[in-house]
């Protein structure tokens, strides 16, 4: 059986080839998930090997709020400076140097050539100490000098280059404290001569400047080295001993250090992986519809081959077999194809990142051998999972059909029914449950089985709807012809269409998604935005003296400096936002459930109606609170009001943002004085943030249309990824249209014999593929927007308030549809013109 | 008329039909050679052969198998083309006609009844007779078309679809679908290779009538004598070339003819009606 096998392989490779196409692209996006995530983790693991090498003892700070492990200083006291003296009086230590460091990257900006601010969305400015050691510090200046003065500075050659300075050049560096003009005075290497490890910048003051700018009381850690012959272990033993009682410093190994810093960017990297992992089950699941359909059609015209082996004696069990050992090999193949086109994936998507405003750093890609096992278990399991079925078909085959012509009768559609209703009303159960917090595995479970099912039932309206399309092509006998050929297997273009119904679905989710995101910001903007103009920092934050020069600006009434920090409330991690009481009914508007506004001042706290339901408050009770500079108090909760996702959970007032460790406003929201004119006041504000070139002004619609904007980037950046696995489908239109050709190789010569021209032959060819496109488009419009109105429902409490349909963007999905299934059509009418007439109809 | 007698076919024509019989031929082949394969392995189906279909005659084209007589009618119809020689159809020369230029010549002049696989299965009976009308965007001449029906005794079974038609009625649309374009002349490629008997003798007897009462022209490719003998003159081809020409034919004489080609005894030209 298995040399049959193989040949009945070549003898179909072609026809296979592009089902085993759509295994090929679905196993290289798996492929390149994997391996860029590892090439990053390899990169990161590398970066901090290389940093560490030195470091035998890290000595930080005790955490203040739960759940961060962030060892350079975010989430952790500061380590007094005093405690380097006690340090390095421990036997064993050869050297001890204070580390300061910004505790957030998006922190730290430079004025970039085009005069504004480095974005800080992509790889992270760094901003520290020059530490003056060969040993604990693995940069060394290579041109000029260290840093000396309070504003001089060294930077890695990169980010010269990007902000466009020289050795001696003066700039402007962005810092949680304001903007800081320097003098840059040296620039910085690796001593393995690169600029950057993972793509990040780095900008270096003195330590005393550092202190101040970044406002760190002492150092963020030490690094200690340890004398020879002592052990990591050994000395941080010592260390903690030494440090026993000087309140919660705590001791790690530089191997632990790096660990810790390894399975932080795990963690993240991790995230990354699932996140394009999803993308590439898509890719799958629709590959595997794709297979599915090939060999369906495969085996129904094998039917009298088939017949044949039985008729001659082959079992049943030989004869699925045979069809699935056919599954198997083509999987093989494909994967091993996909495995090489996996790593090209992986540049791509690196590109796509940085395309998008995350910039990754660029590396030898990684292939680990978990890879290469996933690639093959994967790519043949799905391709033999999408042929079991058209096998065990196949092995349905009753020999006499050997003798039969094979004109195999419609089967009923009535089973296939049931199991559609069945599958679908499950995926609709689990996906409910899913949204509505069993989580993200319950709700892909519910969307495959949906899909399942509405694949399942689509054959019930393929010749309705595709018929009803097909009117638009009722004019001229090509169109009718190709009309009557998409209605004329209800269940070959209804499969054929699902592969596409998958990938327009998803995109259309994503689609209404994203426009219910921006209605709802929209909406929440105009009822809680009051004020006539927001000022806000396009990187890093706002200054006081910013801040101050947007008070001092002619025509300014009112002005609401809104600031946020982390905090433990009530024993979770939160992002309280503070303000001051005025604000509340003038440049902010919030609707308040119980309490008063005015009642906010130093020790209360206004909460979203959400938070109040879920913790059980309301006005009058207290919250526990710790807060990122580590004092502890309590906060009394003084109103509730309507959640709002601009306000976020928790209103403070305005004193207690001394406790957050970024000083900086990220928005000053502005009143126009009395009397004063709207218009005027914008010029006088753009006049006063002149000096401030990381500020911008903006109108309430542009806020809105910025915030618009960055959810259409994110709806692109995911409908980038989903246009993935409608590739795919597109691939399957064309096999699907390919093998009917072929099937229809006699009804084609008659027609080019009775006279039809290669062109008409062609648009019948088109004008099928374009309705069995426009079905897909048309069911995956349809899908795809229920689900987008499911997850806009799930998503109300997280403030997407507003159901809104971007109807012209589905207009154009369509549309695309439609152009999918002229491409789609390109080959096989090529094809279907090409045929030889005479082989066509001579007789056998 | 599927009670003309094979054998003693009438020659009377019906006027009227736009086709006077005049002198000019419906078709003629002039010196066709068809080689496959080159060197060694060289083969020549059809090694010179000349023929005219005189408008109004109904031909039968007849031989063993290999002998030519399936390329010489592809070559007639313009669906393949010859290794040299000519042929004209309809007044049209198709040496160096593009694939444009033969196409419309197909749907124009030339009529086509196959043996298998003759209708569209999406369509029904009556889209399947006007199909070449609709390739050609033109709309059927209503009264032409009704004569055509009739003659063809279709006209209950037209919103028929093909499947649910006997082998018989799909030949009959078929037979209806070449003549609805009036076509300078018909191609019928073994009509009646996958008939029974009974429709055999229905599709033969309209094809003959067509003739007849129509005046149209008809090159048959048969193997079965019987058939043949409904036509007014068998062409007999072996090895390429024909060797035999017989008028009136009649299915006994046709057979004998057959069973000295089969044995290969005779290969030369002997006019059997001398």
């Amino acid at each position: 059986m298995f040399r049959t096998t193989v040949k009945s392989l070549m003898a179909r490779k072609l026809r296979l080839t592009m089902s085993a196409l759509a295994v090929v692209l679905g196993v290289a996006f798996v492929v390149g998930a994997f391996v860029l995530t590892d090439t990053l983790g390899r990169t990161f693991t590398d970066l901090f090997n290389t940093v560490n090498k030195n470091i035998a003892v890290d000595v930080r700070g005790a955490e203040i709020t739960q759940g961060s492990s962030n060892s350079d200083g975010g989430g952790r006291k500061d380590v007094p400076a005093s405690a380097v003296t006690a340090v390095r009086q421990v036997a064993g230590v050869a050297e001890v140097q204070g580390n300061v460091v910004n505790a957030q990257s998006n922190q730290v900006s430079v004025l970039g050539k085009d005069g504004k601010a480095l974005s800080t969305n992509g790889a992270p400015i760094i901003a520290g100490n020059w530490i003056e050691s060969d040993r604990l510090n693995e940069q060394r200046v290579v041109s000029g000098l260290a840093p000396r003065g309070p504003t001089e500075v060294v930077l890695d050659g990169r980010l010269a280059e990007k902000a466009g300075v020289k050795v001696g050049d003066t700039t402007t560096v962005f810092l949680p404290t304001g903007q800081q003009k320097v003098t840059v005075v040296g620039l910085v290497q690796y001593t393995n001569g690169k600029d950057t490890l993972g793509g990040e910048s780095y900008v270096y003051f003195t330590t005393e400047a550092a202190q101040k700018l970044l406002r760190v009381n002492g150092f963020s850690d030490l690094y200690v080295a340890a004398a020879d012959g002592v052990s990591q272990d050994e000395l941080r033993t010592r260390i903690s001993a030494a440090l026993a009682g000087s309140g919660g410093l705590e001791a790690i190994t530089g191997q632990q250090l790096a660990d810790e810093q390894a399975s932080d960017i795990q963690e993240g990297l991790g995230f990354l992986n699932t996140f394009l992992l999803v993308f590439a089950s898509v890719a799958l699941f629709v590959g595997a519809f794709i297979i599915f359909n090939t060999f369906s059609i495969l085996v129904a015209q094998r039917t009298k081959e088939l017949a044949l082996m039985r008729a001659l004696g082959a079992s049943k069990s030989q004869v699925t077999r045979s069809v699935l050992l056919e599954a198997v090999v083509v999987g093989g193949i494909a994967s091993a194809i996909g495995l090489g086109a996996g790593v090209g994936v992986a540049i791509g998507l690196q590109a796509l990142f940085g395309a998008f405003g995350a910039g990754l750093p660029s590396a030898t890609p990684v292939l680990e051998l978990r890879t290469v096992i996933a690639a093959f278990l994967v790519g043949i399991l799905v391709t033999a999972a999408a042929a079991l079925l058209p096998a065990r078909r196949a092995a349905k085959v009753p020999p006499v059909a050997a003798m039969r012509d094979a004109a195999t009768a419609d089967r009923s559609l009535f089973r296939q029914t049931i199991a559609g209703l069945v599958l679908t009303v499950a995926g609709a159960v689990a996906m409910t449950f899913g949204l509505t917090g069993s989580g993200l595995a319950i709700l892909g479970v519910g969307t495959v089985l949906a899909f399942l099912g509405v694949a399942l039932l689509s054959p019930l309206v393929s010749r309705p709807v595709t018929g009803t399309l097909g009117l638009l092509f009722k004019r001229g006998l090509p169109g009718r012809l190709g009309r009557e050929n998409s209605m004329r297997n209800p269940r070959r273009t209804a499969s054929t269409a699902a592969a596409l119904m998958i990938g327009l679905a998803l995109v259309a989710a994503v689609g209404v998604l994203g426009s219910s995101l921006k209605d709802s910001v929209r909406k929440v903007a105009a009822d809680a935005i009051g004020a006539d103009y927001i000022v806000s920092p396009t990187a890093v934050g706002m200054g006081p003296d910013a801040y101050g020069a947007v008070q001092k600006a002619p025509g300014v009434g009112l002005v609401t400096g809104l600031r946020g920090g982390q905090a433990t409330i009530d024993g979770s991690d939160e992002f309280p936002t503070s303000l001051t009481a005025g604000a509340l009914g003038n440049t902010i508007d919030l609707s308040m459930k119980s309490g008063k506004t005015s009642d906010l001042a130093a020790g209360t706290t206004l909460i979203s109606d959400d938070v109040a339901k879920d913790k059980d408050l309301s006005v009058g009770s207290s919250v526990p609170v710790v807060w990122e500079d580590g004092s502890k108090g309590s906060l009394r909760v003084a109103g509730v009001y309507a959640s709002n996702q601009l306000i976020g959970k928790y209103l403070v007032d305005d004193s207690a943002a001394t406790h957050f460790r970024q000083q900086l406003y990220f928005a000053a929201l502005v009143k126009a004085a009395p009397g004063q004119d709207v218009g005027a006041l914008r010029q006088s504000l753009d006049q006063a943030m002149k000096p401030f070139p990381n500020i911008q002004v903006q109108d309430q619609s542009e806020f809105v249309g910025e915030a618009a904007k960055q959810i259409d980037q994110l709806v692109q950046f995911f409908q980038l990824l989903l246009a993935l696995s409608i590739g795919i489908a597109i691939l399957g239109i064309v096999n699907t249209l390919a093998l009917s050709v072929l099937e229809r190789t006699r009804e084609l010569g008659l027609l080019r014999a009775v006279g039809m021209g290669r062109r008409q032959v062609k648009r019948m060819v088109r004008v099928e593929s374009v309705l069995v496109s426009v079905f897909g488009g048309v069911l995956g419009l349809v899908v795809g927007v229920i689900f987008g109105v499911a997850l806009q429902r799930a998503l109300i409490d997280q403030g997407v308030t507003e159901l809104s349909f971007p109807v012209t963007q589905l207009a154009l999905y369509l549309l695309l549809a439609g152009l999918a299934g002229m491409l789609a059509a390109w080959l096989p009418a090529r094809r279907a013109a090409k045929l030889n007439v005479l082989q066509a109809v001579a007789t056998d | 008329m599927t009670g003309s007698q094979p054998g003693t076919p009438a020659r009377h024509r019906v006027d009227g039909t736009g086709r006077p019989d005049s002198g000019v031929p419906a078709a003629e082949a002039i010196d066709l050679r068809k080689i496959y394969g080159s060197g060694q392995t060289q083969v020549a189906a059809l090694d010179g052969v000349s023929a005219t279909f005189p408008a109004g005659e109904y031909t039968a084209i007849m031989g063993p198998s290999g002998s030519g007589k399936s390329t010489f009618m592809h070559c007639l119809a313009g669906l393949d083309a010859p290794s040299s020689g000519d042929v004209i159809v309809g007044g049209e020369r198709l040496a160096g006609m593009s694939d444009k230029k033969l196409t419309a010549l197909r749907r124009d002049k030339v009529g086509f009844v196959f043996q298998q696989f003759n209708l569209l299965p999406t369509l029904t009976a009556e889209e399947n007779i006007t199909l070449p009308l609709a390739i050609a965007g033109r709309k059927p001449d209503k009264a032409w078309f009704d004569q055509v029906v009739a003659a063809v005794n279709l006209a209950d079974r037209l919103k028929h679809r093909p499947t649910e038609l006997s082998g018989g009625q799909q030949q009959r649309v078929a037979c209806a679908r070449a003549l609805i374009t009036r076509p300078a002349v018909i191609f019928a490629d073994e009509p009646t290779g996958n008939l029974d008997s009974r429709s055999s003798a229905e599709v033969l007897g309209f094809l003959r009538k067509s003739v007849t009462e129509l005046g149209q022209t008809i090159v048959m490719v048969t193997h079965e004598p019987s058939a043949a003998a409904y036509a007014d003159r068998v062409l007999f081809l072996a090895d390429g070339r024909i060797v035999d020409e017989m008028r009136s034919p009649t299915a006994d004489s046709v057979l004998d003819r057959m069973k000295t080609l089969e044995h290969g005894q005779d290969t030369m030209y002997q006019p059997v009606g001398a």
